[in-house]
């Protein structure tokens, strides 16, 4: 995880790069020579030391997020603070934020291509994560949250083509029991039909079409059961 | 390298000829370029002053004195590590100390008084490390750095009570803060130091005038933090107003293609251009109120002092400035732009800033 922060690292009048999540947590870090020495000898208690500087980076956006829900805006992508002794970068994302310290004098402009890079190594990185678990997920034929977790890679990363076999796999199973559950409904094997289609249910968003289908053969199954309950 | 010194000095001969023939602040900055190749960073520093009464607050000439200043310390820095090394004693750590703090690196400050205190254990050593801090605090007013400060002046008091310099300083983080009755406290102390001082007697009597329903010293440090503000920062009511009026600047700005909002904050007004009625209402509470979280948040990161907040997202951009008179924010599409930064120091009175 730590290669994630790579493209910052040769970036001149970075003092610290810092991958935090969502709960404030560091996750992974690097920073310059001289902040490290500071953040062992001096200020253990201030805001050089690393978890307090995730913490209150965090803070920070809680605060901002606040302050701009009056006016019906979406929360900030990024967040630039520009301070007497350093400016303090913040990029956003649904699970992560960047938080990068710069020295004083350094334009934030220009670590915009650098940090934006490091999103995509790390929406990457995640993407292939992803993947590997639905692959797993896959092999153990709990196609529901393989298909949840191949559609989350492929979210991070629409191009993580090994996501996308294991998202076609679970399509075509779900082809496969769709007609399966036709079949077995005209056969009159409703419990088959029924169990079926619950699966596909599940695999599928509500969202997709096909789930809307199985919905509404499984409603006509019970409709028709009860029906005939009552002849 | 003699040929190269020959070089060198060949060089700062011709920008001297072209300085006497033509003092412009170009000129100025070559000479001074040339005597910093040829390593004489005292001339440096003599060239730039001279030029600089010339032509006053010029920007090269101002950044090359820095720099030289800046350069002329390290060395200074370097030679007195090197002998501490060899031969540790007061007078260097003095002087190192004193170089850092005067440099504004206060934590390197800290640093070299903390590595003092432990080879030594002399009292003098955490006075130079509360100087560190009480600057630390009077940047950027944390109360953590206020109380660390003043627990390690008390500490030099406790072993030598007749240390004034100690009492001082706590008598400035304390009156700086508003927290009159320990301050009352501090100057009768200073005054059976030095009794009958006419200055301290006068200071008394107008301290303890106010300590009554002063705040604790807790309550003050808090406020502080939360403010941003001493108690003898000058008053907002009573600096200038702005040259400009912000109206008219307000409105052009909000004419402007992509901009879709101008705000001008100051005390309780809220002048707003672009959304109105109950929006424009939200918005002037909004950037009110993100200036006074970032505020904060700015101090407590080790930032120092706010100077700009610039937030990004599917909204466009937001970006706001505080300054001495009020804070100013503009709302527009895309990504803010210089033009942005001169229209906000424009509205917040730091024109200098942008131009130089």
């Amino acid at each position: 995880m730590k290669r994630v922060l790579d493209p910052l690292a040769h970036v001149p009048g970075i003092r610290r790069a810092v991958l935090i999540s969502k709960d404030g947590v560091p996750i992974t870090h690097i920073q310059s020579a001289q902040v490290a020495e500071r953040s062992e000898e001096v200020h253990r208690d201030t805001a050089d030391d690393l978890s307090a500087f995730a913490g209150m980076a965090t803070g920070l956006l809680t605060e901002v997020h606040r302050s701009v829900d009056p006016m019906s805006w979406e929360d900030p992508e990024r967040l630039v603070l520009s301070g007497a002794r350093g400016t303090l970068v913040l990029h956003v994302t649904e699970r992560v934020t960047l938080a990068v310290e710069l020295e004083r004098g350094m334009a934030p402009e220009e670590l915009r291509l650098p940090m934006e890079s490091v999103l995509d190594r790390l929406r990457r990185s995640l993407a292939r994560m992803y993947a590997f678990r639905a692959a797993g997920a896959y092999s153990s034929n709990k196609f529901k949250q393989a298909a949840k977790l191949a559609r989350r890679a492929l979210t991070y990363n629409a191009g993580e083509s090994s996501a996308q076999l294991i998202y076609d796999k679970v399509e075509a199973k779900v082809e496969g029991m769709m007609s399966q559950a036709r079949s077995a409904k005209a056969g009159g094997k409703t419990r088959k039909a029924e169990k079926l289609l619950k699966t596909v249910m599940a695999i599928l968003p509500s969202t997709d079409q096909r789930y809307r289908e199985a919905r509404k053969t499984l409603n006509q199954i019970m409709i028709d059961t009860a029906e005939e309950e009552d002849d | 390298m003699k040929f190269k010194s020959l070089l060198s000095r060949g060089r700062v001969r011709t920008a001297a000829r072209r300085v006497a023939s033509d003092p412009s602040p170009g000129n100025y900055v070559a000479l001074a370029q040339a005597h910093a190749s040829a390593g004489e960073l005292q001339d440096v520093i003599k060239v730039c002053i001279e030029g600089l009464a010339l032509h006053p607050r010029q920007p090269d000439l101002e950044r090359l004195r820095e720099r030289a200043t800046a350069l002329i310390r390290e060395d200074r820095v370097r030679d007195l590590q090197r002998e501490l090394k060899r031969s540790p004693r007061p007078a260097l750590w003095r002087e190192l100390c004193e170089v850092q703090l005067a440099a504004g690196r206060l934590a390197r400050a800290e640093k070299v008084a903390v590595e003092w205190f432990e080879q030594s254990g002399e009292a003098e050593a955490q006075l130079f490390r509360a100087r560190a801090r009480a600057e630390r605090f009077f940047a950027d007013r944390r109360r953590d750095d206020a109380r660390a400060a003043l627990d390690l002046l008390e500490a030099v008091l406790q072993a030598d009570p007749g240390q004034d310099e100690a009492l001082r300083l706590s008598l400035s983080i304390t009156s700086r803060c508003g927290a009159w009755n320990e301050a009352r406290t501090l100057l009768a102390r200073l005054l059976e130091l030095c009794p009958g001082d006419p200055s301290l007697e006068a200071r008394f009597r107008s301290v303890a005038a106010m300590a009554e329903g002063a705040p604790s010293l807790d309550q003050a440090l808090r406020e502080v933090e939360r403010s941003g503000s001493f108690v003898d920062d000058e008053p907002e009511s009573d600096r200038s107003a702005p040259s400009q009026a912000i109206r008219p600047l307000l409105q052009e700005l909000a004419g402007r293609p992509g901009v879709q909002g101008a705000f001008y904050v100051r005390g309780g007004t809220a002048l707003v251009q672009g959304p109105r009625g109950a929006s424009a209402e939200r918005y002037a509470r909004g950037v009110r109120e993100l200036l006074g979280s970032t505020r904060a948040s700015c101090r407590r990161l080790g930032l120092g002092q706010l100077l700009e907040v610039q937030l990004e997202g599917r909204f466009g951009s937001l970006s706001s400035r505080p300054g001495a008179l009020g804070a100013a924010a503009l709302w527009g599409e895309g990504r803010p732009n210089l033009t942005t930064d001169e229209a906000l120091a424009a509205l917040v009175g730091n024109e200098e800033e942008v131009t130089s």
